[in-house]
């Protein structure tokens, strides 16, 4: 009975897809009458059969402990390589790259492999890392805290990093110089308020984070902020 | 065909007036009325009727009943605010058998007027000095953290709460610095990410505050802030509605118990009564209905202590079980939100200060909002919500103005009041089934951290309801047997 259950999950994740896929999942938000226009026919069968919308909501569940299977602790790798390995391996587990120090950097291929010679740099400590793109969440962030020595960070366009991801990097407050956030659907101004705590940070990139809703306003609330960091993006053409 | 033409003609003209739909001539008889002209009406009429015998429709041949509760109900929970909610919620989550337990929730006011939960200033922290309060809001915040998962219904747009995580920062004088410094320890024993600052580091990181007769502080770095409690209060009514919980609009006015009579090993009479049915009266009108139920639970926050007296509860002699009453009582609460130009900014946390003053941001534009909790001497009249200005003026504005020099300046733009639902006896919750009333449930009485302890507490409510006991954080200590025993639960931090 495989064949038919798979084609049944292709097809309701298709439509689900359709409405609420990763990026669907946050930013802007419809109010209520335009969703009631454009109503398919999954929406219409929800609201008429308990099977159907018991088996959306699932689907739907399956859908956010993927993203939670992949941002698992990695604690085994932790005690067994250290943090910059283990930190790394996650990254490129995800499809991000890493550079160590000293080091040129590594990236998975078109097919997500990525070659295992960094497992013998054990006390190089990771410089950069560069998830963008990446479904990291809050708890995928457990891997990246104990990189001490990291310098840049970049998170363009990640779909699951929000304001209480933001809340989580002080850790990184001794060494983080720069930072980039642009293309964030779920980071808002209040998340910003919180990277005070980066003291050493040098150049902030926050264009185009769409759950802003004062870009102007929010710019110069953070250059008063991060006094010796230059921040990008928002600029003032872009409606304030 | 010879016939009579003349009457075959007559009889097709007599049809074809009979058939047309507009009459042309008055008739005498009123035998068929007026029927054919109101034939569209008809046929809609009959329609509606047959829609509603089919199954699945409301069909009161007597009187129309879709604005009254149902007949029987396996929990009645008391108040629809956030408590209520998060009880329906986990009642219906932690039940393994879809639809299993059928709840039903009064709520009086469905605007939600008066409700602690909407007027609160909506801040959460881990930074009580009880264990147990800091594990039921570190639960709490996980669960807001993952909201959308918890509270996800097919086809609506996922929550935001405007959650801020920009910290809660307690001030301490020379006296209370020991006792911040134990609780900090015991804060980050638990799992909260709290740091201790001293008053230079605290200057070097806010040039705005004025440090003076501060001897230590309490930063708490992640999962503290504030948010938007009208949003979780809808996405909480949002699944819970399509996890099949019912509402109701109206007001308990009345349980029917039934006794039984025992005696203790030590010889001495216990009468234990059990609630089986719930007079549920409609607003404006006298119309009640008496809803048969198994389990009642009281989350009617500032009114609970009504509810309880009900119930018999605290009807006895003063000094026995019988006779202790819920001390959970009304309190007003004043919020102040003022604008100051030359104020804090982004990095501004929530302070709370020696005195009791606290104070946070409000969005981007140089507004706060901040109040004070009155001493009992000066304590408001709670019959109504209405600002007492004055308040603000004599005794917020100087600690303000002290605290934070550039208040000195400021203009108060609005006002609200609201109430606490206030724990005489030690401004705790009380939380856990009664000794003698032994079918109601209390989830009430957090005196002002009820809205950042709700998704703990209703968790840990519906565990004592399906299993009997607590499973995930033990809230033993805030039973209510303590109110007889005298055993009171005391919190340092509440403002």
């Amino acid at each position: 009975m495989a064949a038919p259950r798979s084609f049944l999950c292709r097809l309701a994740l298709a439509y689900n897809g359709s409405s609420r896929g990763i990026h669907g999942l946050s930013g802007a938000v419809p109010p209520e009458g335009n969703q009631r226009k454009r109503r398919t026919l999954l929406q219409f069968l929800s609201d008429h059969f308990y099977d159907v919308e018991a088996l959306r909501l699932y689907l739907l569940q399956i859908k956010m402990s993927k993203v939670h299977q992949e941002n698992r602790s990695l604690a085994h790798i932790r005690e067994k390589y250290g943090p910059y390995i283990a930190g790394a391996f996650f990254v490129l587990k995800q499809g991000g790259a890493v550079k160590f120090q000293d080091h040129e950097w590594i990236r998975p291929n078109k097919r997500g492999h990525f070659s295992r010679e960094f497992l013998k740099l054990q006390t190089v400590p990771v410089q950069a890392v560069d998830a963008s793109g990446c479904a990291i969440n809050y708890d995928g962030l457990d891997n990246l805290l104990p990189l001490k020595e990291l310098q840049s960070l970049s998170l363009q366009h990640c779909p699951h990093v929000d304001d209480w991801c933001l809340s989580r990097l002080y850790p990184l407050a001794g060494s983080l110089q720069e930072l980039s956030l642009s293309g964030c659907p779920q980071i808002s101004e209040r998340g910003l308020a919180c990277l005070h705590h980066l003291q050493n940070l040098r150049r902030l990139d926050i264009s185009n984070l769409p759950a802003v809703s004062y870009p102007g306003l929010t710019r110069i609330l953070v250059e008063e902020m991060l006094p010796n960091c230059e921040v990008l993006g928002m600029d003032e053409a872009q409606g304030l | 065909m010879g016939g009579s033409p003349k009457g075959w003609t007559m009889f097709r003209r007599a049809l074809r007036l009979r058939s047309s739909r507009v009459l042309l001539v008055r008739r005498l008889g009123t035998r068929r009325g007026g029927s054919t002209l109101d034939w569209d009406g008809k046929v809609s009429d009959i329609k509606k009727k047959i829609g509603s015998i089919l199954p699945g429709e409301t069909w009161a041949p007597l009187y129309d009943t879709r604005h009254l509760p149902p007949e029987h109900s396996d929990v009645v929970i008391v108040g629809g605010g956030v408590l209520g909610l998060s009880v329906a919620f986990w009642l219906k989550q932690l039940q393994k058998k879809r639809d299993g337990i059928r709840v039903l929730v009064v709520e009086r006011d469905h605007t939600y007027s008066k409700a602690s939960t909407v007027l609160s200033v909506g801040g959460i922290r881990q930074q009580f000095s009880l264990p147990e309060n800091v594990q039921l809001s570190l639960f709490s915040v996980n669960f807001l953290r993952n909201i959308n998962e918890y509270l996800a219904v097919v086809d609506s747009p996922p929550l935001d709460l405007q959650f801020n995580p920009s910290g809660y920062l307690l001030l301490a004088s020379e006296q209370g610095a020991a006792n911040l410094e134990n609780n900090v320890k015991m804060q980050r024993q638990e799992g909260a990410k709290v740091g201790l600052m001293s008053p230079q580091q605290l200057q070097n990181k806010f040039p705005w505050m004025n440090v003076k007769g501060v001897a230590l502080a309490s930063y708490g770095m992640e999962d503290e802030g504030w948010f938007d409690p009208w949003s979780l209060l809808q996405g909480l009514r949002r699944k819970v509605q399509s996890m099949g919980v019912l509402f109701c609009q109206g007001e308990v006015t009345r349980f029917t118990t039934s006794s039984n009579s025992m005696v203790t090993s030590s010889g001495e009479e216990v009468v234990l009564k059990r609630i089986y049915e719930v007079h549920v009266k409609m607003n404006n009108s006298l119309e009640y209905q008496p809803v048969e139920c198994a389990i009642v639970i009281n989350a009617a926050g500032a009114w609970s202590g009504q509810i309880a007296e009900l119930a018999g509860i605290g009807k006895g002699p003063p000094g026995t079980l019988k006779g202790t009453k819920l001390p959970v009582e009304p309190r007003k609460r004043y919020v102040y939100v003022w604008h100051c130009p030359q104020g804090p900014g982004l990095e501004m946390p929530f302070i709370a200060d020696t005195n009791g003053v606290y104070f946070r941001r409000e969005g981007l534009g140089n507004n706060y909002l901040g109040g004070l909790s009155p001493t009992e001497e000066e304590e408001p009249d709670p019959i109504n919500l209405d600002v007492d200005h004055d308040f603000f003026q004599d005794k917020v504005w100087p600690h303000l103005a002290q605290r934070v020099p550039a208040f000195q300046s400021l203009k108060v733009q609005n006002a609200w009041a609201g109430y606490y639902d206030y724990n005489t006896f030690d401004q705790n919750g009380v939380v856990g089934p009664h000794p003698l009333v032994v079918n109601m449930y209390f989830a009430t009485g957090f005196s002002g951290h009820g809205l950042q302890h709700a998704p703990a507490v209703g968790r840990a409510v519906a565990e004592m309801v399906l299993e009997g006991h607590f499973q995930t954080i033990d809230m033993s200590p805030f039973l209510f047997s303590r109110f007889h025993l005298g055993e009171k639960v005391l919190e340092d931090n509440i403002f």
